[in-house]
Parts: structure tokens; C-alpha cells; sequence
């Protein structure tokens, strides 16, 4: 509690302090060279490259999904099962690609909110499915639907007991119907997201491209913006730090953890990750696109003895090692493997100052979003 | 940047200019608000201050329903009526001042059922730790700040709601439709004779009881903090944070002072000329607001965080019932019932909240007042 108080208090001094200087780095150097430079090739590479290929790699994942869904329920049995439950983690882990891309169509769209809020509410769940009401579309069934609560229906239980919940139980019908609603559901909104930012659907890649400058509203302020409060809220905050217990006075909260029903919390953690990482430098190392890690290279921001750019990178690396150190599921690691979890999250930590401190700074970018202790 | 009180200072400008070439008596205007008869002060608005601190103790009985305790009805209709010296303060039990009478009419039910139900409500969480689920009244998290809020069956925090809803009904009111009316501070209203054992005319103490309820220090803004910790509350502060964006401390305070520099010149031109201006300005700062937590509230829409959505509604909420307040709104009665009644929801129920629904509440704000629209995503 302390710990974690004293830390945000600080982070919330930096941030502040940052904020206050902001008016008077407008005529530094870096400010006028970012000005200066042509955002477009930046802001063509990353939805070019980035964006809307992982898009659509998620609404075909979807569609898989859907299509094993309805191969189940027609007939559920064991390799209908395997064959579901393999598809659903491979969905899982190309969602874990773009569910940080939360600005434009997919903020529209609350598409984060709607496909992993997690933890999941089983038992709301089961009680939707005696009543056979299924109501997708309300703030109030965020916990009850999209990836997560797919997980609890198909992984909440060995694979025969699964089985005859979809066979044999009174409710089967009712259950075979949320499973297919959840998965109509998650390609609807996928698609929508991904329609938006085609050229023949809503072209929000025009929109993207040509919306420059460094206000929060413009390309690269919405970008700046959604990436530092992702890794605040969600990568460290959700995949680590609530389970870890940061945010209830060192008491852990195992079944907080993403995917608890399927035990895969650290290999989504790290395609989740990696991820950002790949929307950050746009490629490999040797062959990449403009994207966010040229773009904040070109204002030769330091970090000490390194380029911001740079040190950015390797963070994301160092955070990945971090994450993949720990050996048990999340949920035993947060008590078994403290420390380790304790160093992914210090990782993380890092990363978030670099990217709504550092980063936004050298950007000229005003961190708009506020957390939720304020007033 | 253009700003929409432009042509009400041009205005002012004019008459400023004016009040010179016509000889009519010349205007010393002071840079605070601070005015002298025969060596002592003509200024006085302690019913004011009185009645922000009485809030001020009746939000902080709300709040004890937050933390899980639970709060009284009977408590918290003596709190706004002032009955049965319910203050801790002696001096507020003795003022013989209360906010209930003070309040806009139409708004005095609305206010009395939500401290009724904010009790009934703390009780239900104190005894079954009801949670907030859509028809369900009761509490809910802002996030994973660990700060419980209680709602309404519809989402409607309750301290939000009633320090809001005061702010506009009485604090708001209280300027616009009494203390800048023809009644208090039209030009036949006495401004020669002093109040019975007073040192202010009618007219001076109406101008500086409007200035009471806006709740700023005297040399706003040149005080260093701008706001000390007494000041920092209701429409002072929510005008000083919307500042740095628009621009507003300063012109507002100087059309205060200009005004009531005016009626101790008798300068009726200037002092008439002054109000539209407060009165702009301080619908702009509540519109500004309104905008400000539609903001917070797509971000928290969009990160599934229902606590914190709830909580920066029921502000957006206040602020724009808070406009209607204006007698020359900028916002159509019709627009701010929409908002209210559809774009938040249908009925206002905030579990029915859409982004949508947001986007054209925001709407119709940036295009009732222009000036929001160049700062509608930094606000």
C-alpha cells in the first residue's frame, strides 16, 4: 500500500511536472524538429504495416473461432472440443496484438472493453444462461462476454465435464446459445473495426494519416495517449499488478489473472508484449518501418547515455525476459514466485514512466487521460 | 483563439469608453474586490460564504455513505434546511441561512428525493453490501482506486448529484435569476440609502451577495496559490481549472469588480453592461466542465470502467442542469433535456450509455458554445 501509494504519488509529481514545463518546451529544439518533420510516411507505415494487417488477422481468427464454436455445439465431443479450445488460443493470443490500439474505430467501437474484460463473472454467467437471456450490448455485460467468458465456458472445467455441460446438462441448450452468441458477438465488433479502417468501409486510415501535429486529438497524440494509459492500466496494472496484489494491500488476487480458466497468463502476457513491441519498431531490428521508435529517434531524445528510442526498445525486450522468467501460471506465481512477478512488474513500471513521461515529453504530446484518484 | 465573451468585453469597452466622453461620473475600478466607505468596507457576503460551507459539511456527511456507513434522511434534510442545529459549525447553526429556501423551486424536490434515497441507500449497503447492478441502487468501485461510490438504480452517484445539483440550483440561481435580476440590482433598486445599520446600499450588498456565491478570494486571481485551500471548492475552482484553456479568471473577476465600481459611481450603463458577461462567463466555465467529464467519461467508457463512468457522469450531469440555470443560455432548454434524457442514457439510466449517446452530447456543447470547439479534446 505504501509502496504502491508513494510510487504513484511520485509518478503523479513527474507527470505533473512535466505537464507544468510543457509550455516552456515548446520552443525547444526537439519540439520545432518534431513540427518540422513530415508525420505522413510515420503515420502511413504504422497503419500500413501495423495496424490494419492485425486487424484483420483478428477478424480471421474470429471467424475461425466462430466456425469451431458451431462445430461444437453441433456436435459436441472430444475432438470438436481439442479443436476449439486450440482455436480460442490462437484468437486470444492475435487479439493480444491490437488490444492496445485503443483510439479511434476500436474506442468508438469500446472494442477492448467488449472482447477481454477480465476477470469474467462466472457466476453472472451461469445465471444467464438458466434464465436463457442473453443481453450482449450493455455496459453491464462487459464481465459476461468476449474472450474471457468464452474461457470460463469452454476451459472452465476438464474437457468431459465441459462436454457434458454442452450435452447432458439441463441447460445445455441455453449454454450452446451464449457460446454462440459470444462468438457472433466478438466477429461483429471485430469486423466493425476492421471495416472502419478500410477504404472502401469508414477509412479512418485516411483519417489517421492525415490528422498531424501533436494536440491530443491529432494521429500521434491519440497514439502517445492510448499506448501510456494501455501499459499503465492494462499491461502492468491488470495482467500483473492486481493479481500481484498492488492494489489491495499485498493481498493477491488469483483469479484476476487474463485467461485463468485456461492457465495461459504468461504466454498471453508475452504475445501481448511482444505485440507492442512489434507496433513500436514496426519489424525486426534490422528490417523495420517508420513507426513510433523512428519517429521518437528523430528527435535524438536521450535517455541517459542511450537514445530514448533505443532505451524504449530494450525495455520492452527487458520486460518481455522479465515476464517469461516466471515458470508456474500466473495465479500460483503470485504466491510462489513472488519476486519474479515482482521483477516483471518493476519491468513494466519502467516501461510506463519511459512512455508517458519520457516519451510524451520528447514528442511534444500532452498526457490527457487521468487516473482515478482524482476528484 | 476566438472566445465568445469577445463581444461582451467589446461591449464593455465601449460603455468603459463611453462613461468618459459622455461625463457621466467616472469609474475608479479597483484590482480587487475590495470597496470603502468612510475608511471601512462596504463589501459584505457572509450569507454566502455561509451557505458554501454548509455544503461543504453536507457533502462530507454524503461521503460517510461512501465509506459504508450509514447516513441518516433526517440528518440530511436538516443539513439542507438548516433545523435542529444540525452543523458542527455553531456559527452556520446560528446564521439563520439555509440552502433550501435559496433553492431554484423547480429543483427542490429533485434535491430532497436524493437525500432521501442517498439514506435509504447507505443503510442497504452498510447492512447487505448491495452492489450497483443496472436497476439496482447501491455501491460501486471507481476503477481499482479502491474508492466506493453509491449510485442510484440508474448510476447516479449520490454526492455527485446533490453538491452539483446545489451548486447550480442555489449557487448558480441565486446570480443569475436573483442578484443580477431587475429586482436586486436594476437601476431603481435603492443604491443612495445605506441598509439599517450597514455600511452598503441595496444595491452594493445585492452585487457582492452574487459575487459571495461564486466563492473566489478577493484578489482572484493574483493570490499566490491562486486558490488557498479555503477557496478551493464549487465554482472557484471549476472556473480556475478550466482556465488555462479559456482564459476566464480574469475577465470574469474584472467584470465583477467594473460592476460593483459602477454602482458606487452610479453608472448604471456599466454596471448592466457587466452582467451578461459574468453571467456568459460563468455558463461557459459550466459548460467547459460538462465537456470536461464527457471526456473522462468515453475514456472510461472505452476502458470498461463502470465506477469511474458513473462518477464523471453524474459531474457531466450536474454541470449541464447547471446551465439551465442561465436565463440567457447558449444550450437550448430542448438540447439540455436531450442530453439528459437520451444522449446519457435512455431516461437518464446511465447503465443505458452508449458512445454514441456521448459524442452527441459533446456535440451539442461545442456547437452551442463555439469556443469549446478548438480545446474539446484537451479539456
Amino acid at each position: 500500500m505504501s509502496f504502491n501509494s508513494i510510487t504513484k504519488t511520485l509518478l503523479t509529481g513527474i507527470a505533473s511536472a512535466v505537464i507544468l514545463l510543457m509550455p516552456s518546451c515548446v520552443t525547444s529544439e526537439n519540439e520545432e524538429e518534431t513540427l518540422s518533420l513530415d508525420q505522413g510516411p510515420y503515420l502511413e507505415d504504422i497503419a500500413d504495416d501495423y495496424i490494419i494487417p492485425a486487424y484483420s488477422s483478428f477478424l480471421e481468427s474470429s471467424i475461425s473461432l466462430q466456425k469451431e464454436v458451431n462445430s461444437f455445439t453441433e456436435q459436441p465431443s472430444p475432438s470438436t472440443y481439442t479443436s476449439l479450445s486450440e482455436t480460442l488460443m490462437d484468437a486470444y493470443y492475435e487479439w493480444e496484438a491490437i488490444g492496445f490500439l485503443d483510439f479511434g474505430p476500436a474506442f468508438t467501437h469500446t472494442l477492448r472493453a467488449n472482447i477481454n474484460t477480465f476477470p469474467t463473472d462466472n457466476f453472472a454467467i451461469e445465471i444467464a444462461i438458466e434464465s436463457g437471456e442473453i443481453d450482449l450490448d450493455k455496459i453491464s455485460s462487459y464481465n459476461k462476454k468476449g474472450l474471457p467468458a468464452m474461457d470460463y465456458l469452454i476451459n472452465g472445467a476438464a474437457a468431459e465435464e465441459v462436454i457434458g455441460n454442452f450435452t447432458t446438462d439441463p441447460f445445455a441448450e441455453n449454454r450452446k446459445k451464449y457460446l454462440v452468441a459470444l462468438a457472433q458477438d466478438i466477429v461483429d465488433r471485430s469486423n466493425l473495426v476492421s471495416q472502419a479502417w478500410s477504404f472502401d468501409g469508414g477509412n479512418y486510415r485516411g483519417t489517421f494519416i492525415g490528422n498531424k501535429g501533436t494536440a491530443v486529438g491529432s494521429s500521434f497524440g491519440l497514439m502517445v495517449n492510448s499506448l501510456s494509459q494501455y501499459l499503465e492500466s492494462f499491461t502492468r496494472d491488470a495482467r500483473i499488478g492486481i493479481p500481484l496484489g498492488k492494489r489491495s494491500q499485498g493481498v493477491p488476487i488469483p483469479k484476476s489473472v487474463e485467461g485463468y480458466y485456461s492457465q495461459n497468463s504468461i504466454a498471453l502476457a508475452s504475445s501481448h508484449i511482444n505485440g507492442l513491441k512489434r507496433y513500436y519498431l514496426l519489424g525486426t531490428s534490422s528490417n523495420h518501418g517508420m513507426g513510433l521508435y523512428d519517429y521518437v529517434k528523430s528527435t535524438k531524445a536521450s535517455y541517459g547515455e542511450e537514445l530514448l528510442a533505443d532505451a524504449i526498445l530494450n525495455q520492452f525486450d527487458e520486460a518481455l525476459t522479465k515476464v517469461e522468467a516466471i515458470n508456474l501460471p500466473l495465479e500460483r506465481a503470485i504466491t510462489e514466485e513472488y519476486d519474479l512477478v515482482n521483477e516483471a512488474h518493476t519491468a513494466l513500471q519502467k516501461l510506463v514512466v519511459m512512455t508517458k513521461v519520457e516519451m510524451s515529453s520528447a514528442l511534444g504530446i500532452l498526457i490527457s487521460y487521468q487516473d482515478n484518484d482524482g476528484d | 483563439m476566438k472566445k465568445s465573451y469577445l463581444p461582451f468585453l467589446g461591449l464593455a469597452m465601449c460603455f468603459f469608453a463611453c462613461s468618459e466622453t459622455e461625463e457621466t461620473p467616472s469609474v475608479q475600478v479597483p484590482t480587487t474586490y475590495e470597496f470603502e466607505r468612510n475608511g471601512s468596507s462596504s463589501v459584505y457576503f457572509q450569507g454566502q460564504t455561509d451557505r458554501l460551507d454548509m455544503l461543504s459539511e453536507l457533502k462530507s456527511y454524503l461521503a460517510e455513505g461512501n465509506a459504508g456507513m450509514v447516513i441518516e434522511a433526517s440528518k440530511l434534510l436538516s443539513l439542507y434546511s438548516n433545523a435542529n442545529a444540525p452543523f458542527a459549525s455553531a456559527a452556520l447553526n446560528e446564521s439563520g441561512k439555509q440552502l433550501e429556501n435559496k433553492t431554484n423551486p423547480a429543483d427542490i424536490e429533485f434535491i430532497k428525493s436524493l437525500l432521501v434515497q442517498a439514506a435509504e441507500v447507505s443503510k442497504d449497503v452498510a447492512t447487505n453490501n448491495t452492489q450497483a447492478a443496472e436497476g439496482v441502487a447501491g455501491a460501486i468501485e471507481r476503477g481499482t482506486s479502491g474508492k466506493i461510490i453509491n449510485v442510484t438504480e440508474k448510476g447516479w452517484e449520490f454526492t455527485e448529484f446533490i453538491e452539483k445539483g446545489v451548486m447550480g440550483s442555489v449557487f448558480y440561481h441565486q446570480i443569475f435569476n436573483v442578484y443580477l435580476s431587475e429586482s436586486k440590482t436594476g437601476d431603481d433598486v435603492d443604491n443612495v440609502n445605506l441598509e439599517d445599520g450597514a455600511n452598503y446600499t441595496p444595491m452594493e450588498h445585492h452585487w457582492d451577495e452574487a459575487f459571495g456565491y461564486w466563492g473566489v478570494p478577493v484578489d482572484f486571481p493574483n493570490g499566490d496559490p491562486v486558490l488557498d485551500d479555503a477557496h478551493k471548492r464549487y465554482w472557484a475552482s471549476y472556473t480556475n481549472g478550466r482556465d488555462a484553456l479559456l482564459d476566464i479568471n480574469t475577465p470574469l473577476m474584472n467584470a465583477y469588480i467594473t460592476g460593483r465600481a459602477a454602482i458606487v459611481a452610479k453608472n448604471n450603463g456599466l454596471k448592466n453592461a457587466q452582467k451578461p458577461i459574468i453571467i456568459g462567463l460563468h455558463e461557459l466555465v459550466a459548460a467547459a466542465t460538462a465537456v470536461h467529464y464527457i471526456n473522462n467519461s468515453m475514456n472510461s467508457l472505452s476502458t470498461g470502467d463502470t465506477g469511474s463512468l458513473f462518477h464523471t457522469l453524474s459531474e457531466a450531469y450536474g454541470f449541464i442542469k447547471a446551465i439551465g440555470q442561465s436565463p440567457n443560455k447558449q444550450l437550448s432548454q430542448a438540447n439540455i433535456d436531450e442530453i439528459l434524457n437520451s444522449d446519457f442514457g435512455t431516461e437518464g439510466d446511465f447503465w443505458t450509455i452508449t458512445m454514441d449517446g456521448l459524442h452527441a452530447a459533446k456535440d451539442k456543447l461545442t456547437r452551442a458554445y463555439p469556443s469549446l470547439k478548438n480545446v474539446e479534446d484537451e479539456l
